[in-house]
Order: structure tokens, then sequence, then C-alpha cells
């Protein structure tokens, strides 16, 4: 990432639009395509429609319900208007059709209603013989609706348990880090070095126990009450420190309210990107890349401003964008999609 | 070289695209030749109400005479009109019946054209659209010039207007995406033209802070310059940003310049600031962090020209063929087209600096390389000297009397959904081809 600079000429902004897009892409986790979405209905859909199973008279109510009773449809061709079973009115007709002609055109009546006893023939077969069919086609609409609402559920499961594996996480390391802030007084090194003198003394082995007792019972009363400085200091620097992780920007407001909650007393910022449905690696790839921390990959685009920043001066570097996609996992293509494009 | 511009509404306060755009190249190009101008009474767009006196006027050091409006616009006839040639089968009575309901219409202006016509040796017609540029181009046949300003709407496949097109003897495109739209919609590639657009009078004192002390606006802000309208995309551009402005930026706001035809909704971080003057729009540009362009039809977008040409990055609308190609090209602007592309590409905007600065340099560079003052008046005056030595053809006229009757053209809006789209990157070679056909 480090020789990806930006330089005004350098700068692809269809490369850059690409980027983006690919990390919506796999923020939205599982993508399936409509086939797969098919395949996945039709297996459903047998299950459905296996005569052993809950609704094995489905298509036999169908099947005996009360047919509708049509009048029988007519026969219209050239001749039917002029058509006579006696032979003597056929051929007087047939004399005087050009004066009938004259009159008025009987062409367009005649194809009119050509055209509507073959429309009559079309609807009497479509709602007679496939009307089975259709109720069958409609079923399978709906399990393909069904099935692909259960994806979208079992996408935003995933997602709910990758956000609740967060705040655990979270929560863990807020107690280390509150152990990192306050560290237990006996370990430092100048009360190493106290401790033998107190020994040699030989009246002083109590007065150090005593000390740490009551800082251990300041320490408990302070995480009661959440009002000490100490703690308040730790969840400070907790603050910090997780303010050095970017928000994604797409945020998603159902998830942000229970990260929200959990994050409320140490007033983090919301995590927006976790609302995108994941799949399965990601709560994986997230645990990782949370206990990493500080070496998660940014963005295209952060990455860009880092090494650029970086490589181009001190006071740039400071004004580095946070890492906006901070619990994004990322693939190798990754990596190599951000190398140059000088 | 005597020239004519012949615009729609024309004056020092009327400020819609193309007729900013009219009278910044009249005002130019009245340093290398003699200008007029020549428009209507009108000052509303909408109604085409005669407002000016007519008769001779000076705007600038530029004679404008104006010619009354017959009528004006009657909205429920229009939208009658453009029902059914934009809907339905029509014929080209239909369509010129739509052209006479959407004006203006000027007999006088037309006359005046078809009289003096051999008074200049060109004409420069603004904004195809309208009636005046129709007969107009009609009018005065082989003088004609067209600067079309023609956006992706159902107009652009009415059946009128491809002789216009084809018969014009040349034409001045904004954008190279418009240019493949026409020459897609009519086949006129033959006709001589060129990809020029409009410069813009950047003031020389511009101050970011006096912009920030006079609205007291202190945060990092993103701004819209133009008409708050539901055609120019806003209600999508006020959603979004109230998106992002509640799930992912503590501080970013949005000001809005421009007058409103529409509710602005009621957000802390939503300011409306209503019709600004110049200076105040080009120290809103400078203080802004970028200019955001939510509009899916535009031929051009001067105010994102603007925005480069005071070194500010744009976010448009990529649903928007020119504006996306302005980016693409420019390299200076990033494009959405739903609400994660406009979060990740604002976000990006607002945290990734050297991203902007690249950006910023970018936009400045290619204003400066495409559309300042001298690089456009050199490509008009070019085009006008190679049309002065090239010999005229005839324009197609209109069908008989029957012809024009016979309802057998299909509805337009048909015709402009299966025009192609997307951005024209690979149109440079394409224009110099035919600028040398």
């Amino acid at each position: 990432m480090a020789d990806f600079a930006i330089r005004s000429g350098s700068i692809d902004v269809e490369e850059i639009m690409r980027h983006i897009r690919k990390r919506i892409r796999d923020k939205r986790g599982v993508d399936y395509t409509e086939q797969e979405i098919r395949e996945l209905a039709n297996v459903k859909l047998q299950r459905i429609l296996d005569p052993t199973g809950v609704r094995s008279d489905l298509l036999k109510h169908f099947r005996e319900r009360p047919k509708t009773t049509w009048p029988e449809n007519y026969s219209f061709e050239k001749d039917t208007i002029y058509a006579s079973t006696r032979g003597v009115v056929v051929f007087v007709r047939r004399l005087l059709r050009p004066v009938l002609k004259l009159l008025f055109s009987p062409n367009p009546l005649i194809d009119t209603l050509h055209k509507q006893s073959l429309i009559n023939s079309h609807i009497e077969a479509r709602l007679g013989g496939d009307h089975d069919a259709l109720n069958y086609e409609i079923l399978n609409n709906l399990v393909v609706e069904i099935t692909r609402l259960r994806i979208e559920v079992n996408n935003l499961k995933m997602q709910v348990q990758s956000v609740n594996s967060r705040l655990d996480f979270d929560e863990r390391r807020a107690r280390a880090l509150e152990g990192l802030v306050n560290p237990p007084v006996a370990a430092t090194p100048t009360e190493r070095k106290a401790k033998p003198d107190a020994e040699e003394s030989g009246d002083g082995s109590s007065k150090p126990r005593r000390r740490r007792r009551r800082r251990r019972g300041t320490r408990r009363r302070t995480a009661q009450d959440g009002e000490m400085s100490q703690t308040a200091e730790a969840n400070t620097k907790i603050v910090e420190t997780e303010n050095q992780e970017e928000p994604s920007p797409i945020a998603e407001t159902a998830v942000a309210g229970s990260a929200q909650s959990a994050e409320s007393s140490t007033e983090a910022p919301e995590r927006p990107e976790a609302a995108i449905p994941r799949t399965p690696a990601d709560g994986a790839a997230d645990t990782k890349i949370a206990e990493t921390e500080n070496q998660e990959e940014p963005s295209p685009i952060a990455e860009t401003a880092a090494s650029a920043a970086s490589a181009q001066s001190a006071e740039s570097s400071t004004e580095a964008p946070e890492h906006p996609e901070a619990a994004t996992p990322r693939t190798p293509a990754d990596g190599a999609a951000d190398t140059p494009e000088q | 070289m005597k020239l004519a511009v012949v615009v729609q509404r024309y004056g020092s306060d009327v400020n819609g695209g193309a007729e900013l755009h009219a009278r910044y190249i009249a005002e130019h190009l009245a340093n290398h030749a003699e200008v007029e101008v020549l428009t209507t009474c009108a000052r509303d767009y909408v109604s085409w109400r005669n407002e000016f006196d007519p008769g001779e006027d000076r705007v600038g050091n530029l004679l404008v005479r104006r010619f009354p409006v017959r009528h004006p616009r009657d909205p429920l006839i229009f939208d009658r009109w453009s029902h059914r040639v934009f809907e339905h089968r029509h014929s080209v009575a239909h369509e010129l019946a739509w052209l006479e309901s959407e004006g203006p219409t000027s007999p006088q202006l037309i006359r005046h054209l078809r009289r003096n016509a051999s008074t200049y040796d060109f004409f420069l017609f603004f904004s195809y659209r309208y009636a005046h540029a129709y007969h107009g181009c009609r009018a005065v046949g082989p003088r004609a010039v067209l600067v079309p300003t023609a956006e992706r709407d159902p107009a652009i496949g009415l059946s009128i207007f491809g002789p216009i097109f084809r018969g014009v003897r040349g034409i001045m495109y904004n954008s190279f995406e418009e240019r493949a739209m026409i020459h897609a919609v009519a086949g006129n590639s033959k006709v001589r033209h060129t990809v020029v657009g409009v410069g813009s009078e950047i003031p020389s004192n511009i101050d970011a802070d006096r912009f920030r002390q006079k609205f007291d606006i202190q945060q990092p802000f993103i701004v819209y310059i133009g008409r708050l309208d539901e055609n120019k995309g806003c209600p999508e551009l006020f959603q979004f940003f109230r998106n992002y402005a509640s799930r992912v930026s503590g501080s970013l706001q949005l000001v809005l310049i421009g007058r409103s035809i529409l509710q602005i909704p009621s957000h802390p971080r939503i300011r409306q600031l209503g019709f600004v003057s110049d200076q105040d729009k080009f120290d809103a540009l400078a203080a802004a962090h970028a200019l955001v362009m939510p509009s899916k039809f535009e031929s051009l977008s001067m105010v994102t020209l603007e925005a480069w040409a005071m070194g500010r990055p744009v976010l448009a609308n990529g649903s928007c063929d020119v504006l996306q190609g302005q980016c693409i090209r420019s390299k200076a602007g990033l494009y959405y087209k739903n609400y994660e592309e406009f979060a990740e590409t604002l976000h990006a905007l607002e945290t990734n600096r050297p991203l902007h600065t690249a950006l910023s340099v970018n936009g400045s560079e290619y204003f400066q390389r495409h559309y300042s003052w001298p690089v456009i008046e050199r490509k008009y005056l070019e085009v006008l000297n190679h049309l002065k030595r090239e010999e005229a053809q005839r324009m197609e006229p209109l069908p008989g009397w029957f012809g024009r009757r016979r309802s057998n053209i299909a509805p337009t809006r048909k015709t402009v959904d299966a025009l192609p789209t997307g951005p024209a990157l690979k149109f440079n070679r394409g224009s110099r081809a035919a600028r040398r056909g």
C-alpha cells in the first residue's frame, strides 16, 4: 500500500468508483444470484408439493373447484355473414354483395368478429385446461418469494450474531484497557523496590497489604459508581482508542441501536456498517480484526489517503483519514486491487 | 463578422442555464465580432408573459432587440400535448402543436429573422426545444448555428427536430454525451460541430471567511447551488443527506443556494440560504468542502464547472450521463447512483484529504484547459470561420398537409429509452475526425 500515492494526474475516478462498489458488495455479504435463488426455491417447492407433505391436498382442492360454465364459442369466417342453408339465398347474396359494399364495408366487421372468436377460444383454453398450471405457477412464485425472504432473514440473523460477538469483544477490551490504565500498585517498579525495605524493617509487612486492599476496594467502588476520576480517565482512553476506528458510512439504524446501548457508557461512535447482511465468515473475520485492532486495513480510499499522507508530509499524515470500514473483512484481492494505478 | 444570438429570454437578471450561457457567449464573442441579441419580451420561462418592453434595449455593451410573445403558455394544454406526443403514437401536426403550446411563440421575431437574415453572417440559436429556435432555424436556413443545450428528456425524440439537427450549419455541443445522444437520435454526425461548453465569470475577490461570517456557518459543509426542484433531484438529496448525517458524519452540513419550489425538510444540518448574489455564490463555493449535484438531467451544469474553477470537487448523480462523463474526464469528481454510493463517496470526500486535494487540483486544471474563455472563444471562432468557407445545404422541408397528419410516429419516450446510455468517454478521437471530415 505504501507505493499507492495520489497524484492529481494519477487519479482514476472509475477505478475509485469500482473500489467503492466492491466494498459495498463485500459489506452486503452474500449476494445470491437470481439463478441461485431459483434453485433454492425449487428445492423448497418439491417439499411443499410432496403428496405426503403437510399440504398434500392443495392441488386436489384446486382441481375440485366447480368449473365456470361459459357460453359456447362461435366460429366466424370470411363468408359467415353471407352463409345460409338455402343455396338460392346464398347465390342472391353473392350477387348483391357489390351493392352491399357500396353502402358500407363489411370487411372490418368480419375481421373484428373473426379475431374476437379466436380470442374467445384462446381465453377459454387458458381458463380451462391450464387452470391448474396457473395456480401451480402462483404457488411457485410465492415459494420463490418466501425463500428470498428466508435468505434475507438468515443474513440478518448472522449479522446480529456478528454484532453481538463484536459487542462482547468490546466489553472485554474495555475491561482490559481499564486494567491497563489502573495497573496493580504492587506491580510498579517503585513499589517493587520499596517492598524489600519494608520487609527488612520488620514492622512494615502489614502496611503494603492494607494499602493494596484499600485500593482494590476503591476500584470496586469506582467501577460500581462509575463516577470516580480513574474510571473516567480509563473510559476516555477507550473512547480515544475506539475513535481510531472510523465507522463505515453505510450506516444502518437497526443494529446501531443495539450497539449504541452497549457503547453508550463510553460514548463510543456508532458502528453503522453492521446492518448490511454478512456471511458467517464475517464474524470470525471481525473477531480477528478486532483483536489486531490497529492493524486493520483501511478502505481503498482511506488507504490511499493514509499512504499518500505518510509519503507526503508529517502534517498530512496527522490529517490522514480515519479508517471507516474497520470491521469489514477484506480479501487478499483487495490489497492487490489497492496497489498502484499510476 | 456580424452575429446574432437568438435566445428565448435575455437580461442581466435572467439566470436560467441556457440563458446565462447565451449571455456569456454573446458578451465574449463581442470582443471578436459585431454581436446583437434577438430575444422575446419574456422574463419567466414558465408563462412567457411579456414583461420587457418590445424594441431595442442595451444590456451591458450589447444591443438587444426584443419581440413580444403572442400568447403565454397554458400549462394544461401544454401538459396535454406533452402526454400525447411523449406517450402515444402521434403525427407531425401533433408535435407542431406541442411546440406551439410550449412557446415562446413570437411571429414578429421569426419575421425579423426571415427579413434580415442576409444582414447577419450567422445566427446562434440557443435551446433547440423552444419555438423560437425551431422556427428561427427554418427561417434563416444556412446561417443557423445551434447550441442545443439538450438533456435526456422525451422532447429530444420528437421527429420535428431531426431535420433541424441535420439542417443547421453547425452545432456547438455542451458535452460529449449530448453529442452522442443527438447523433443517435438524428443521425447528424456529418454536420460540422464541436464540443465546447461555456466558461464562467469568476470574481477576483473571493473570500470563504466572508461567506462563513455572513451566513454564520462554522462547520464544514457541502453546497448545492441551483433551483430547489424535484426535477433537479433535490428530494433524493435531502433523504440521502439526512441518512448520512444521522448515521455517518457528525458535523457535515448541507447548504442550499437557490430559489425553492419545494418544501425543504427541517433538519439542523440543512441550511437554506435562498437566492444569493454571484459574489456570495462563489464565496460559498470557496468555503464549501464540495459541491453536490443531484440532478439527473443536465446538458452541462455550469455550476459544476464553476466548482471546478474554484478548486472544489464535485459529488454528482451518476444517473446523469453528462455529469458522470464530466467527472471521469476531469478526474475531479465522484458520482453515486444510490444511498450506499452516496454515503461512501461523500465519506471519502469528507475524510480523505489527499483524495480531496487531488480532485480539487484536477478540477481546477480541467476548467482552465477546457472552459477558460480564450479556449471557448477560439472554438467558436474556428467553427464560424470554417462555416464561412463551406457550402451550405438545404434543410429538409416539412412533410405535406397529409404527411403531417399521419399518425405514424412512435411515442417519443420509447425513442429516447432506446438511445444509448452512459458516459461517452471515447469520443475525443471521434470529434476530431468529424471536424476534419
